[in-house]
């Protein structure tokens, strides 16, 4: 790596966010959480804290940083035991934010329910493998098989970390 | 002028109703930006909390049926 390039963090459904798009106010914000983060607090101590800050600092929702936020969050979460490893619908929400911008476009574009699909990313209905497929044509994905290890891997701890190192 | 401010708390198991296992990553997000929309002042939490069990009851959606369960109050 060259000496002041800056890596990409990729989330546990190993979407790509390029640190570099991180903005100036936005940055300080990263290292500090960083810091917190490195420390393995309890899972909804972080969630609190880092809501707090991010709101003290008035930081954009939706941004680069709180997206961060959210997945550190998340790997905390799974690492205490708290949340479940990511399942096909963290992948469908992260594809389609990435490829559509927004679940209303994404709805418009190909037609799909958006009712139905709050539904299932509330986890109070699924998705047939039929309309799974049909999902990811259009998203430009497949589905494959993965073992539980690799999963968790991705949703290490120390993933976050590394990508995060050379945030200041 | 003082502001009157009305504090709004709500408990949330962490586990699900039907199988007691763990919320996938996804709606811990979608709750927070939830919250976030509708809340753009500021909130606080959430707080993990530990209490006995207690009797309760709800209407589920799909059936329109009454469901008695233990909860966490």
């Amino acid at each position: 790596m060259k000496k002041h390039e800056m890596p990409i963090y990729r989330t546990i459904t190993r979407r790509r966010l390029a640190l570099s798009k991180l903005t100036r106010e936005e940055r300080p914000f990263i290292a500090r959480v960083h810091a917190r983060y490195q420390k393995a607090p309890e899972w909804s101590k972080f969630a609190a804290w880092w809501v707090q800050e991010f709101a003290k600092r008035r930081l954009k929702t939706g941004g680069l940083a709180y997206r961060i936020c959210q997945d550190l969050e998340a790997r905390l979460g799974i690492a205490q035991g708290k949340v479940a490893p990511p399942d096909y619908r963290d992948y469908l929400a992260d594809l389609i934010e990435e490829k559509y911008g927004s679940r209303y476009k994404f709805c418009k574009e190909t037609g799909v329910d958006p009712g139905h699909l709050s539904r299932v990313f509330a986890s109070r209905s699924d998705l047939s493998l039929d309309a799974l497929k049909k999902l990811l044509q259009a998203l430009g994905a497949a589905l494959v098989v993965q073992e539980d290890d690799s999963l968790r891997a991705n949703a290490s701890l120390e993933e976050a970390s590394r990508a995060l190192a050379g945030v200041a | 002028m003082n502001e009157r401010l009305v504090e709004c708390s709500f408990l949330l198991p962490i586990v699900r109703d039907s199988d007691r296992a763990s919320h996938p990553p996804i709606v811990w997000r979608l709750l927070q930006d939830a919250i976030r929309a509708a809340f753009p002042q500021g909130h606080s939490g959430p707080e993990l909390l530990y209490v006995e069990t207690v009797p309760g009851e709800y209407v589920e959606d799909a059936t329109k049926k009454l469901v008695r369960d233990e909860s966490r109050r």
